[in-house]
């Protein structure tokens, strides 16, 4: 670029969000969301987290070889090893989380319960229909929802946090 | 106070700086811009603020410096000097033998301004209560208490729920000759502060506190590089210490003074142990004749825990001699990943070219096997479980193979056919193995001046392999029920990106990106997940002085979740219990931005307005879906009550800037920046509104909220250039 428009990278819009939306215009407004990193507030760009020129990892992503090992190189609260874990967060944090940003807490993918009950449909206590009438009055459902109680859900080191509640 | 003092002192060292820099060297470029801000808000400051630190007063925006001396050149930058969002670099390159940089940096995490809490928490990791609230509150009838909890919550002061990232970290480029290179970099990041969380009695009683956040992670990476002909090698050791300073959390029962079994006077829970990953790797990159080139990539790592304790089995004094021990009182884990890349492109004609890749990936969890024979759930009862539990890590071990075939004849298109084969073998989960089939075209126009277009069509089939049904009855769960990151899926997806070019300096950019995710064999737990996302905008520059921008994009995304509502029993496998949630989320998106620069070779003028509009609908449907349901599902009528809609949520985000900046003259400007921030939200469970209507009971919320807020900000600042 002969007139680079951003400060570093020789980029030819000002920021590397704004390059990249061109073409990625769906994660560039996911930034846009409630829950999001600090990304529209300058703390972090697109290449924080990918390598645009090649990467040895998925996604190109810089860092490890697997989106956990993306995740947990900050998040390294998250890596264990735990006593007790929560298989999805081994496998992959998108199974629950949307990196780019969402309307929901926590990036959350979907809103709790909906989310949990994707997968858990158990007995005791059932997979329930938590509806208008219930939001106000379960502690299941309203204020954090599921990990309120199940708090410890990447993974737990106590004895009884088989499921993550402890 | 600090903020001005540090703010006088740096403004003090930069302008004799920026006065010697004119006299002595023209090589000396730099700019600081700073002023006075002013914010005007009206609801969620917390939110508003969140990462970011807009406090009133003065403000040191940024500061730049750029320097060249002797071959050697150097960058200075600060940004938000002597807030809370700090961020300090330099930068120094001598061209051809050594760069580097080093960096200290704040991220704050401004999560709520208006929580409230009753606990006292003189030791960190201790959530306490008086013994004479607790008293108190186990003295009143059950009918009084939850009236009585309330009350202690709302007495509460507030407090900030928040955290902060500071970060220093650097590295070092070395070139001892034009073949070789040595890099080192270091960066260690401390985090402290506080997080909502959530500890719990039993399933009618749960109390939240702020958890204690105070935890470092130091990583460090080396690496060393040569080029030799047509062969580059690297090696390469990285290592990542994380220590977490608190372990565990206590909290305090509200409604119980002294340990009885079945009701402790507090709960105990666990927080990750501090852990070390250290590792090795190497590269080997080989230039093969005919345009070709064959890349391998192998990765070794360890990650343990450092000493990390299993906590006891309880901490209720009551029931703790009963329960017993831990099998052992140390975690023990330990994991060994490892990884393996082959790369192979080539391009022997102009006709044609292939990129193959091979990518193993292994995560061998070497986690002792731990066995629970009595279990204290909630810290209240000792249980003995009908069968043992346990802990076993889950190991995974990928190997994919990807390749891509792309014919470029001479014409405007390329063809690109696209092959890939992902299997994962797994631990202790549902499947052993899941393997996706993945075929893909893509068709990109070369470059033609006018328009170019990239499209690409992928189809996927990933189906599983070694079903364990016994996990999911070990686990109460259904049967039919399959967890959607590893069930059998067919997965189809179409991304269309086009820019057309009509007349010089404007672009029309349109994009399509649809997928359509079928969880064909799954009875329960996600059914389909579906998206379409459309975007289209105009950029143009149509002079010099003049650049906008202008796109919108709309976001559709849809999935359906099958469920059973069922206690044990004849409940479990009775289909009249099945229900649904067919989950929306709709987004209308718009950026939009104009730059009007040198505007009577004076003003710059530049404008920008985001906009992000989210609803999201969850609804219940009992019974049957139409279209959507499995051959194995018996349709029958529905005994479950009909549901009560729950409202949809709602976010929207709307956010302008103008910013206008007068030059003096070259080394000086003067500006004023206006910034609208308005945020909206509606939560059923979340927002403010929402958790006023909450019975909360005897349960005792943090009442961390989404709440709206307004905000205008205006900068008044001064430019000054060298």
């Amino acid at each position: 670029m002969h007139t680079p428009a951003s400060e570093k990278g020789q980029l030819k819009k000002k920021t590397q969000t704004e390059v990249c939306a061109s073409c990625h215009r769906d994660k560039a407004s996911k930034v846009d969301r409630s829950g999001h990193m600090p990304v529209r507030e300058g703390k972090m760009e697109c290449s924080t987290c990918h390598n645009i020129h090649g990467s040895t990892s998925v996604k190109l992503l810089r860092k490890g070889d697997s989106v956990a090992d993306s995740c947990v190189s900050c998040h390294a609260d998250k890596r264990g090893p735990f006593l007790w874990e929560h298989a999805p967060s081994r496998d992959g944090c998108t199974t629950c989380h949307d990196p780019h940003g969402a309307a929901n807490d926590r990036m959350l993918v979907a809103k709790p319960p909906a989310l949990c009950q994707r997968c858990h449909i158990a007995t005791r206590h059932p997979s329930t229909i938590y509806d208008a009438g219930l939001v106000a009055t379960s502690v299941r459902v309203f204020a954090r929802s599921c990990v309120t109680c199940h708090s410890t859900i990447h993974g737990s080191n106590h004895p009884a946090g088989n499921m993550f509640v402890r | 106070m600090r903020h001005y003092t540090a703010l006088a002192l740096l403004l003090c060292a930069l302008v004799p700086a920026a006065v010697s820099a004119q006299e002595t060297s023209s090589s000396n470029t730099g700019s600081v811009d700073l002023g006075v801000r002013g914010s005007s808000l009206k609801g969620d400051a917390a939110r508003y603020e969140r990462y970011r630190d807009l406090g009133d007063g003065l403000f040191l925006e940024t500061f730049r410096w750029r320097a060249r001396s002797d071959g050697w050149y150097f960058v200075g930058a600060a940004d938000h000097v002597a807030r809370g969002d700090q961020r300090y670099r330099f930068d120094f390159a001598k061209p051809g033998l050594l760069k580097g940089w080093a960096q200290w940096d704040q991220i704050p995490m401004l999560l709520s301004r208006t929580t409230r809490s009753p606990y006292s928490t003189n030791l960190v990791g201790e959530f306490r209560l008086s013994d004479a609230i607790q008293t108190q509150l186990q003295g009143l009838s059950t009918a009084a208490r939850p009236a009585a909890v309330q009350a202690l919550v709302n007495g509460s002061a507030m407090f900030d729920l928040k955290s902060k990232r500071h970060s220093a970290g650097g590295a070092l480029e070395y070139l001892p000759t034009p073949q070789s290179s040595l890099k080192v970099a270091l960066k260690q990041t401390y985090r402290d502060g506080s997080q909502p969380s959530g500890g719990s009695f039993g399933h009618s009683q749960v109390v939240e506190f702020a958890a204690p956040i105070d935890h470092t992670l130091t990583d460090f990476e080396a690496s060393a590089e040569i080029e030799r002909g047509s062969m580059l090698f690297r090696a390469g050791y990285t290592g990542s210490w994380f220590k977490n300073d608190v372990t565990s959390v206590v909290f305090d029962n509200p409604l119980r003074a002294t340990d009885i079994s079945g009701t402790p006077s507090s709960g105990r829970l666990g927080l990750p142990v501090s852990s070390t990953q250290l590792g090795v790797n190497g590269m080997v990159s080989i230039k093969l004749p005919r345009k070709s080139r064959l890349t391998a990539y192998a990765t070794m790592s360890t990650l343990k825990d450092d000493n990390g304790v299993i906590l006891p089995m309880t901490s209720n004094t009551a029931v703790a001699v009963a329960a017993g021990s831990p099998e052992r009182g140390t975690l023990n884990g330990e994991a060994q990943i490892s990884g393996f890349n082959l790369n192979f492109t080539s391009r022997p004609s102009s006709l044609f070219s292939v990129n193959a890749r091979l990518k193993y990936y292994d995560y061998d969890n070497k986690l002792p096997t731990f066995t629970a024979t009595k279990k204290v759930a909630y810290d209240g009862n000792v249980s003995t479980p009908a069968s043992p539990l346990h802990a076993e890590g889950f190991s995974l071990t990928r190997l994919n193979l990807d390749a891509d075939f792309r014919i470029t004849p001479k014409g405007p298109a390329a063809l690109t056919l696209g092959y890939g084969r992902y299997s994962d073998e797994r631990t202790h989960r549902i499947y052993e193995e899941t393997v996706d089939n993945v075929m893909r075209v893509k068709l990109d126009t070369l470059s033609t001046g006018v328009i170019s277009v990239r499209a690409v069509y992928e189809h996927a089939q990933r189906r599983g392999e070694g079903f364990d049904v016994n996990a999911l009855i070990h686990a109460n769960e259904q049967p039919g029920m399959r967890h959607f990151d590893l069930a059998n899926r067919d997965r189809d997806r179409f991304t269309v990106i086009a820019s057309f070019m009509p007349v010089m300096n404007w672009a029309l950019n349109v994009s399509s990106a649809i997928g359509r995710d079928d969880y064909l064999a799954s009875e329960f737990g996600l059914r389909d997940n579906n998206h379409d996302v459309y975007s289209i905008g105009i950029d143009g520059t149509p002079s010099e002085k003049v650049g906008l921008g202008v796109s919108y994009s709309y976001e559709d995304y849809r999935s359906l979740q099958r469920s059973r509502q069922a206690n044990p029993g004849v409940q479990f496998t009775d289909p009249s219990r099945n229900w649904a949630t067919d989950a929306a989320d709709k987004v209308h998106s718009v950026i939009a931005s104009l730059d009007l620069t040198d505007l009577g070779d004076k003003l710059d003028l530049r404008m920008s307005y985001d906009y992000n509009r989210t609803r999201a609908t969850y609804e219940y449907i009992t019974g049957a879906v139409a279209d959507r349901t499995l051959p194995q599902e018996a349709i029958v009528p529905s005994t479950l009550p009909t549901p009560r809609a729950l409202p949809p949520v709602k976010s929207d985000l709307t956010r302008g800037t103008v910013d206008a900046v007068y030059n003096i003259n070259k080394r000086f400007a003067i500006g004023v920046s206006y910034g609208y921030d308005k945020y909206e939200v509606q939560d059923f469970t979340l927002d403010s509104q929402a958790q006023q209507t909450l019975t909360a009971g005897n349960n005792m919320l943090l009442y961390y909220t989404y709440a709206p807020y307004t905000a205008h900000t205006t900068w008044g600042r001064i430019i000054v250039k060298w």
